[in-house]
């Protein structure tokens, strides 16, 4: 296939196809129970997720300049305020294909899962969905720090109301707080934003006058950073998006906004919406600020272990259903921030690959969390027990998920996990020796590692004991008139049962799509190390006569000129 | 003939592939199907027995090979998962070492299916069993031939969600829904260590893979067998010694707790709670074997450090005593086997850590036969008596259930190592083996083998001899279980026999068990091989022959004094001793505490710390949030209070603030 394949204004095109999706319903009129705006909304979701697999297609069967050529063909820029500097600027790589294929995708599956789960005003629900899609998928596309920053914004509006209205009872604090919580992230981001803005405008020149936010030219410029501008530039980018990842200490929106969301909207939020703070921090964090990054990678993995390991204690002893499920995700989520850490190839793959099972994973558990709630209306864990007899196919999808969840091998998480874990333990960038109270304390990756695997346990802890409290065991009579699955809802079930699958049993079905984009990326750091390792050495070798020659002098062996002959002569050499 | 042998070997990687598909097959039929008919059964069950048949008949070429010792080593690998340059993959080997534990896993697989079909006949769940059991074929064939470590990471977990479904087949009884979720959990608490243990194997000598075994893939067994010989020749590849243990141990956790080993043994009783053809298969036979099998593998790499080989067979010796003396106090049948099982694998993992490589792989060999068949015994006689496990309800059962009496009673002569049956032939080797690495492990071992005895016996006597003490109406044996029985029964009396290397007395020519199984890509005649396949054998204060005799010994004395308890108790001879022995029975029957200590843990340790982590999360965490967002509305309130509208204030605080400014200004600049 030839890389003139697809359009010119392909990804423009993908961009606006919702919105016409959306402007369209207003002239709908909705039938008895708005099956017609149901049919409508899950059609036009699939004629969006099949528009987005072209590409998808397409760049599957490329390998090398063919890709290359096709991503410079894909990418469209046009001065938007030129005197501002900012610009309309779309284009594609790996990454960003994958994680927009993920977001149609789970678009249709939103969709089919709104048919059972949406009864009140079925228009406005799916405009919002669709102009949700946009701003996301302008997220994973957007080639221009401002537009980035605008579609990122863009997508709390939607979200604010899809929680707002659709919500459970508690909803107002929950959307409020979803909101409130992800402006506070904005501002760094923006910050971050700004700062590289005003650092590339002011140190550019006139090559770059007025295209500032353009990503290329951020990268080509960000490394000419102060290491301390970097350094605070970076954590900017690193608070602003994790807290949409979300990261302990900033996790708390989660579990508040899933347990008031509708069904449809927590798997679209657990599937994606938390993929753009783990994309943009891949994007901006360790693509573009690389030297921050190998800085910060131990405090970075150490706020990965915190995520695995403390987030899935909290879940152990959740009493609401979906809490669980929603603490679980963080959990999962944690082994992105493992993978980028580790900063080489499996690490950066892992990291991706876990971003793209965690959308499936999750999105499918939010589903079973789901079907059993519009049935039982009831959420917490102690009101089941031993549905397994009566509802036996939400039953199977339900423990075949938390397998996949817990990684299962031969399920897609693992595939992505063994990826993180492989990567984080082989890494070698760092490692302290951290004096705690007279001990020593040494902390590296396989450490690191070590204390994430703890997760694997715990994980699979959570949610077998939930299994068992919720499926195992005797039936309270009051469930015996429990409905099992639907068929829309197995249709979903299954769908994504033969992704997790699919993908578990051959994960180079998914990997190739991004490996060599992310790989490039990783190559940057054992580059930086080894620059660093000589800056540490020469600095050793500065510092490491004098020692000795203190030892001398108090000998007095040698007189003070001499000393500071020897320290300069040393300078000279390290120097030369 | 011909083209059919060529056409079985050549697609041995079939043998794993038969189960999955039938258990797709399966899959399909329930769903497409909906009900299940009696015919729409007896294809699920059909689908499963040919899946096992097939792979047992890829087997059989590989058998008659590795018999007449002409075997070919195959391995095909193929890359997985890949990033960058590193690749992980899978594939399949075959060697003397799979090819043995394929026939045993397939031949023993086989004729359990057949027992299934009589035992689970009236359960609604009949065809999903089946779709089970065809999973956990999958998964356990595809560790048998795995080619490589990783691969067999994925099978060993695969093994374990199996067991796991199986295990919680009757989910609704509340003790199989805890049994289930115990087993996987303290399968994934091994697993961890197996992890972590490769990934540590795998750094520490990561350049070697990927410089001089350019050709090997990654964690391969015969890369592993390459290194451990270069290792050997250049000391200087070797990680610390303290880390090349850490190494051993942490790989180790794997096999403790997949093949029940003290102290992460005590979820295989629990297991018992699953219907009875699982307990033969999976927690008797095949996959708790699957650990010995494993440490079996990367024998090499456990040789690297003789601290690890000691600590390996501690553990082993630990676990026969512990799992023997529990079992002396057991009265659930089921149970007693279970602890049976436990101190057998103890046995191997001990002859393992002792170096005594091929003898560990015996017995598990020949442990296979008689503790599937003993299994199914006791599945018959708890289906005779609807459902009663506890002996004490027992009694008498040899008239009115003739063959399973007879097998049990052979199934139980040969795990006592008696009579030149198939479990002596093994414990023997054992017991060379364990004599050449330390004397009193060698004693241990002897003295529990005697144990064994015992309560094997004991359990013979209360099931089948004396008055019958139950209520149950006893049913009679139906004919697809005791098929299964007769056949098993062949190979646990003279299979051990056969594989002596004293076949020669009886006119057959076949190798013993030591010179047929070897490990792969091992050089012949160099150190390590010579270790790892005879054990450093024969040297000791006793001749092989002597050991014979002292074990068969021990044997008798353990029967004779289940003889004397047992048989016809005279004057409630098994009470006085309880009575005079009080807090050791109490320790024993509390199984030493382990699930008791487990469970404190848990409750009063880890439970504690996530509900602090929980109310930590809800109080403080997103305590600072909600307190930010109310003091910012509060603030704003407070704010809104300035905007009065009233022209006095507002000049009041321009002017205040201007003072303020300049008196600022001037600290700054003056």
């Amino acid at each position: 296939m030839s890389e003139n394949f697809l359009p010119q204004n392909y990804l423009t095109c993908l961009l606006a196809l919702p919105i016409v999706f959306a402007l369209a319903l207003p002239f709908l009129k909705p039938n008895e129970g708005s099956k017609n705006i149901h049919f409508y909304g899950v059609g036009a979701s699939v004629v969006l997720f099949l528009f987005s697999s072209l590409a998808w297609l397409v760049t599957g069967r490329l390998k090398g300049d063919g890709l290359n050529l096709l991503y410079n063909s894909l990418t469209e820029v046009h001065p938007w305020f030129p005197n501002l500097g900012i610009h309309y600027a779309v284009g594609a790589d790996g990454l960003s294909l994958t994680m927009m294929i993920l977001t149609t995708f789970l678009l249709v599956m939103a969709s089919v899962a709104s048919i059972t789960n949406i009864k009140k005003r079925v228009k406005l629900y799916y405009g919002m969905l669709f102009i949700l899609t946009t701003a996301v998928m302008g997220v994973f596309l957007a080639r221009d720090s401002f537009l980035f920053f605008l579609f990122y914004e863009l997508e709390l509006i939607p979200m604010y109301l899809l929680i707002a209205i659709w919500g459970g009872p508690n909803r107002k604090y929950a959307s409020l707080k979803f909101v409130l919580y992800t402006l506070f992230g904005s501002v760094f981001l923006l910050a971050g934003i700004l700062g590289l803005y005003f650092h590339i405008s002011s140190t550019g020149g006139i090559a770059v006058q007025g295209q500032e936010f353009l990503f290329p030219i951020i990268q080509a410029h960000a490394a000419t950073l102060a290491p301390t501008a970097q350094l605070l530039i970076f954590l900017a980018f690193f608070i602003g998006f994790g807290v949409k990842l979300p990261m302990v200490p900033f996790h708390t929106w989660l579990p508040d906004a899933h347990v008031e969301a509708p069904t449809p909207v927590s798997m679209l939020l657990a599937g994606i919406l938390l993929k753009m703070g783990a994309y943009g921090m891949m994007r901006f964090c360790w693509e573009y600020l690389p030297e921050a990054a190998y800085e910060l990678a131990p405090w970075v993995a150490a706020l990965a272990v915190i995520n695995i390991v403390y987030t899935a204690g909290v879940a152990l002893v959740q009493k609401d259903l979906k809490k669980l499920i929603a603490y679980s995700s963080v959990s999962h989520m944690g082994f992105v921030l493992l993978g980028l850490a580790a900063m080489n190839e499996l690490g950066f793959n892992g990291a991706v690959f876990v971003m793209f099972a965690h959308g499936i994973v999750s999105a499918a558990l939010f589903m079973c969390v789901g079907t059993l709630y519009t049935r039982t209306h009831t959420r917490m864990i102690a009101d089941f027990g031993g549905l397994g007899k009566q509802v036996p196919v939400i039953f199977y999808f339900f423990m075949f998920m938390s397998m996949a969840s817990l990684g299962l091998p031969l399920l897609i998480s693992f595939a992505s996990e063994t990826l993180v874990f492989y990567g984080a333990f082989l890494s070698d960038f760092f490692h302290h020796t951290i004096p705690f109270f007279g001990l020593k304390l040494f902390w590296h990756m396989r450490l690191a590692t070590l204390l994430s695997a703890l997760g694997i346990i715990i994980g699979a802890a959570y949610l077998l004991w939930m299994l068992k409290r919720v499926f195992f065991g005797e039936m309270p009579k009051k469930w015996n008139q429990l409905a099992d699955a639907s068929r829309s809802e197995v249709f979903v079930l299954a769908t994504l049962a033969l992704l997790v699958m699919g993908y578990g049993f051959q994960p180079a079905l998914i990997t190739h799509h991004f490996e060599a984009e992310v790989s490039n990326v990783a190559r940057m750091y054992p580059m930086i190390h080894a620059r660093k390792q000589m800056e540490a050495s020469a600095a050793r070798q500065i510092k490491g006569p004098k020692s000795t020659i203190k030892q001398l002098s108090s000998a007095e062996s040698i007189s003070g000129a001499q000393v500071e002959d020897t320290v300069e002569q040393q300078e000279l050499v390290t120097y030369e | 003939m011909e083209q059919l042998t060529h056409w079985l070997i050549e697609n041995v990687w079939m043998i794993p592939v038969y189960p999955l598909l039938g258990f797709f097959l399966i899959l399909l039929i329930r769903v497409v199907g909906g009900v299940t008919n009696d015919s729409t059964k007896k294809f699920c069950m059909a689908t499963t027995v040919l899946a096992t048949f097939m792979g047992l008949m890829h087997t059989l070429p590989f058998v008659s090979q590795l018999l007449a010792g002409q075997l070919q080593d195959i391995q095909v690998n193929v890359p997985w998962l890949k990033a960058g340059n590193f690749v992980l993959s899978m594939g399949y080997l075959i060697d003397p070492m799979s090819v043995m534990m394929l026939f045993v896993v397939t031949f023993i697989s086989l004729f359990i299916q057949i027992y299934t079909h009589g035992y689970m006949e009236k359960d609604p769940g009949y065809s999903k069993f089946y779709a089970y059991l065809a999973l956990f074929n999958f998964s356990m064939l595809g560790l048998v031939l795995s080619t490589n470590l990783f691969q067999m990471y994925i099978f060993w977990e695969l093994v374990g969600v199996s067991s796991y479904l199986l295990i919680g087949f009757w989910f609704t009884r509340p003790d199989a829904a805890a049994a289930s979720v115990k087993a996987f959990l303290m399968n994934r608490v091994g697993d961890f260590g197996l992890l972590i243990g490769i990934l540590l194997f795998l750094f520490m000598t990561f350049n070697w893979w990927m410089t001089s075994a350019g050709n090997e893939v990654l964690l391969s067994f015969t890369g592993m067998t390459q290194f451990a010989q270069a290792a050997h020749l250049n000391p200087g590849l070797l990680p610390p010694a303290g880390v090349m243990t850490l190494i051993a141990i942490l790989i180790f956790m794997g096999p403790m707790a997949k093949s029940a080993q003290v102290p992460l043994h005590t979820w295989l009783p629990d297991a018992m709670a699953g219907p009875t053809p699982i307990s033969a298969l999976i927690h008797a036979a095949t996959m708790v074997a699957a650990g010995v099998y494993l440490v079996g593998r990367v024998f090499p790499v456990f040789q690297l450090s003789p601290s690890a080989m000691i600590f390996v067979a501690v553990i082993g010796t630990i676990t026969a005593v512990i799992a023997a003396t529990i079992a002396l106090t057991q009265t659930d049948i089921k149970k007693a086997l279970a602890y049976s099982t436990c101190s057998q694998l103890g046995f191997m993992v001990a002859a393992m850590g002792c170096g005594a490589f091929a003898a560990g792989l015996f017995h598990l060999f020949t442990h296979a036969f008689f503790k599937a068949m003993l299994f199914l015994c006791s599945g018959s006689v708890i289906h005779a008596c609807e459902d009663e496990q506890d002996m004490t309800k027992m009694g008498g059962l040899l008239k009115k259930l003739p063959i399973t009496g007879w097998t049990y009673l052979i199934g139980t002569l040969s795990i006592s190592g008696m009579l030149w049956t198939s479990g002596f032939w093994s414990k023997d080797e054992i017991l060379v083996g364990a004599q050449s690495f330390n004397m009193v492990i060698f004693w241990i071992l002897a003295i529990t083998a005697g144990v064994t005895a015992f309560y094997m016996f004991r359990t013979f006597y209360m099931t089948f001899l004396g008055e019958y003490r139950g209520e149950a109406h006893v049913h009679h044996e139906s004919s697809a279980m005791v098929l299964p029985l007769v056949v098993l029964a062949v190979p646990s009396l003279i299979i051990g026999f056969l594989l002596s290397g004293k076949s020669g007395l009886v006119g057959l020519q076949l190798p013993s068990f030591s010179d047929m199984i070897v490990l792969t890509g091992m050089n012949h005649g160099h150190e390590v091989a010579h270790g790892a396949t005879h054990g450093a054998a024969h040297h000791g204060p006793f001749s092989h022959d002597q050991i014979g005799y002292l074990s068969m010994g021990l044997g008798l004395a353990g029967f004779a004094l289940a003889t004397l308890m047992y048989w016809k108790p005279l004057n409630d001879l098994p009470g006085k001793l309880r009575s005079s022995f009080s807090p050791l029975y109490q320790l024993f029957l509390n199984k030493w505490y382990f699930d008791t200590m487990y469970g404190a843990f848990v409750d009063k340790v880890y439970l504690v710390f996530a509900e602090a982590s929980a109310r930590f999360d809800k109080g403080f965490i997103d305590g600072i949030v909600n307190w930010t967002g109310t003091s910012v509305m509060g603030t704003g309130g407070a704010l809104r209070k300035l905007q009065t509208g009233k022209v006095q204030t507002y000049v009041a605080v321009v002017a205040f603030s201007v003072v303020i400014l300049t008196l600022l200004l001037m600290y700054w600049f003056l």
